[in-house]
């Protein structure tokens, strides 16, 4: 019976061996846009949750600084003393009613007319020093309109509610504010930093969240210079070029040097080490031992086939340092939030990464013995960034800039199906001067 | 002709061109043994596309230690698997004995001539749940204990569908090379 079941069992193992059959075309139809979704809804969410933020933080920075001024503004009831031929006392009025309810501390202030059916052609404020001109009929200028008219002055809004806002500078402001806005539209800034590139996994791709533990992120630097240029009083756009180097300690793989003697394959690459970046491929010329994994470091080698310790090999040292060196292009704005001789900035845009440097070396007494490369690396990959900017006037031209930078990768390192679960980040904190013309 | 290590480092990175060279490699074959695992052609379609989502999903993870075809096999029937567990979670009840007996031992044991063809059409007659436990144990190796767990069965069920199911094909086979030789004789 058992020889008989053998055979039935035998007669279809072999016979279905080499059975193929075509599928039908509509199946690779279906596959192809599968696998390709797989990468691109994290991209699209990431962005879009970039965008949300910036979009957030900038609403409130807006509305936060309209209260500021807001908070001083006053509203003047004029609808009885307005009609009619406007006449000096109006004015004066206008500002006595004015100098009651406003200390002349902020630069900019706005009110109020109810009703405004009038026209004034010019008015001078004597008691606080402010001169308001050109103050027009209600309903000629459009809404919202504000427009710094002469040294000083400021004019006005209407709207169909028959009120006419006005916004104005007291005299003391006009000089600097006028100052500000003539002069020094571009800054170029010279920074450094040092940064710190991790990233956190999603999902539940355990050999990749695994390889992420092992490995030791560790502190590398960032520089270059950047050029902005003053939109408006708040708003500059930044660009440059930044060279950003990121480091990652493969720790518990031991690596040994002179191996090429011992290689009988002559191949390039005798060791294949898998890191949260992608693959490193190794020279001929390094034995490597991994201590902590079973699964991160392949190779025809291992330690039954060959023993390091018997070979005159070179101990080089027990962990790798993995570096790669990005060339950054940002697209950066600037939002002003505090003007002071202490400025406070919130900046925030988008930058492309060249992949300019993909190294992984052995440090042997503080020289560098070169290991292999990552392969499989996106040569350009896109940041977010979010950060703070703090600065101090040296001089009028003259700044010490201070910008802690947090940055967000929308594309992973590489582009390996399981990467997706890996969300870059690095942290920096920028110093350095800025000078602007 | 372009190195499977070479396609598979390309599918990683997201090259369109290497992704359906490594479906066209492995389609024909794949696609047998999802016939192999299913009653009808729709399910075999539908097994194939979810296996080769996973191939490519879990490519990151193929050590190039084994072989290739082999690791792809194996998802591939892990993909059948799990269709059928979802088809038929609801029937786990026996119904061994809805299948007649066989008359009498088929004294025909002359199969050399049985095309892959006949052999396929043979095996994808049997019942779900045997045909699932003869193809894993005849075909793909595992033994009655793993059987059980990748089922959900106990191991004396998987005994008793496995001799089913042989006796069944044995019928089968046998009354087709009867046939065949009636009528090449006829």
């Amino acid at each position: 019976m058992d020889d008989r079941e053998a055979n039935i069992d035998l007669l279809f193992r072999k016979g279905l061996k080499d059975y193929e059959v075509l599928p039908p075309a509509e199946v690779w139809d279906k596959i192809s846009p599968a696998i390709r979704k797989q990468q691109r809804p994290y991209i699209i969410l990431r962005a879009a949750a970039m965008i949300a933020v910036l979009a957030t933080l900038s609403f409130l920075t807006y509305t936060w600084e309209n209260e500021l001024s807001d908070s001083v503004a006053s509203t003047v009831d004029l609808q009885n003393n307005m009609t009619g031929t406007p006449e000096i006392e109006t004015s004066d009025a206008l500002f006595l009613a004015d100098a009651g309810n406003i200390k002349v501390k902020k630069p900019h202030k706005s009110i109020t007319i109810i009703n405004p059916d009038i026209t004034i052609a010019e008015t001078v404020g004597k008691d606080s020093e402010v001169i308001l001109s050109n103050i027009l009929k209600a309903g000629i200028l459009p809404e919202s309109e504000t427009v710094i008219n002469r040294p000083y002055l400021i004019l006005p809004v209407t709207s169909a509610s028959k009120s006419l806002s006005i916004d104005y500078y007291p005299a003391p402001y006009i000089n600097e504010i006028t100052a500000t806005e003539k002069k020094e539209k571009w800054t170029i800034a010279a920074l450094v930093s040092p940064t710190y590139l991790s990233s956190f996994s999603s999902g539940n791709n355990e050999a990749v969240s695994q390889l992420n533990q092992i490995e030791q992120p560790v502190i590398s630097y960032a520089g270059g210079f950047a050029l902005a240029y003053k939109v408006s009083k708040r708003f500059s756009v930044q660009s440059g070029l930044y060279y950003a180097s990121y480091g990652n300690e493969l720790t518990g793989i031991t690596s040994f040097g002179g191996f090429q003697n011992y290689d009988q394959f002559k191949g390039n690459s005798n060791f294949e080490v898998q890191t949260s970046n992608g693959t490193v491929y190794t020279n001929n010329n390094v034995y490597l031992i991994d201590n902590l994994s079973d699964t991160r470091v392949a190779s025809f080698f291992d330690k039954s086939s060959f023993d390091p310790t018997k070979a005159s090999l070179e101990y080089l040292n027990n962990s790798l340092r993995q570096n790669l060196g990005y060339l950054e292009l940002p697209l950066i704005l600037r939002y002003k939030v505090i003007d002071r001789t202490f400025d406070f900035n919130i900046i925030g845009g988008l930058s492309s990464n060249l992949l300019v440097n993909n190294s992984v070396y052995a440090s042997v007494d503080g020289e560098k013995y070169e290991v292999g490369k990552t392969e499989g690396l996106n040569t350009i990959l896109f940041s977010s960034s979010l950060g703070m900017g703090m600065e101090y006037s040296i001089t009028n031209n003259l700044s010490f800039n201070f910008e802690p930078t947090f940055r967000y990768y929308l594309n992973s390192f590489n582009n390996f199906a399981g990467m997706s679960s890996l969300h870059p980040y690095s942290f920096g904190v920028f110093s350095g001067l800025s000078y602007k013309f | 002709m372009t190195e499977i290590k070479d396609i598979i480092n390309g599918c990683l990175k997201g090259n369109r061109r290497d992704q359906e060279l490594l479906y066209r490699r492995h389609a024909a074959k794949l696609y047998a043994v999802c016939l192999q695992y299913s009653g009808n052609d729709e399910e075999a379609r539908d097994i194939l596309q979810e296996g080769f989502i996973k191939i490519f999903g879990n490519l990151v993870h193929y050590k190039h230690e084994g072989s290739f075809e082999g690791w792809v096999r194996r998802i591939m029937v892990n993909t059948a698997l799990e269709k059928y567990r979802s088809k038929h979670l609801l029937h786990r009840v026996d119904d061994i004995d809805q299948i007649p007996e066989p008359d009498a031992e088929p004294d025909n044991e002359d199969y050399a001539g049985l095309q892959a063809v006949d052999l396929m059409g043979i095996i994808r007659e049997l019942p779900p749940k045997y045909r699932m436990v003869f193809n894993l144990f005849a075909i793909e190796g595992y033994s009655h204990k793993e059987i059980s767990k990748m089922m959900n069965i106990s191991e004396g069920t998987s005994k008793s569908n496995l001799s089913r199911a042989r006796v069944i094909l044995q019928r089968r086979v046998g009354s087709f090379t009867g046939l065949r030789k009636q009528l090449s004789n006829g």
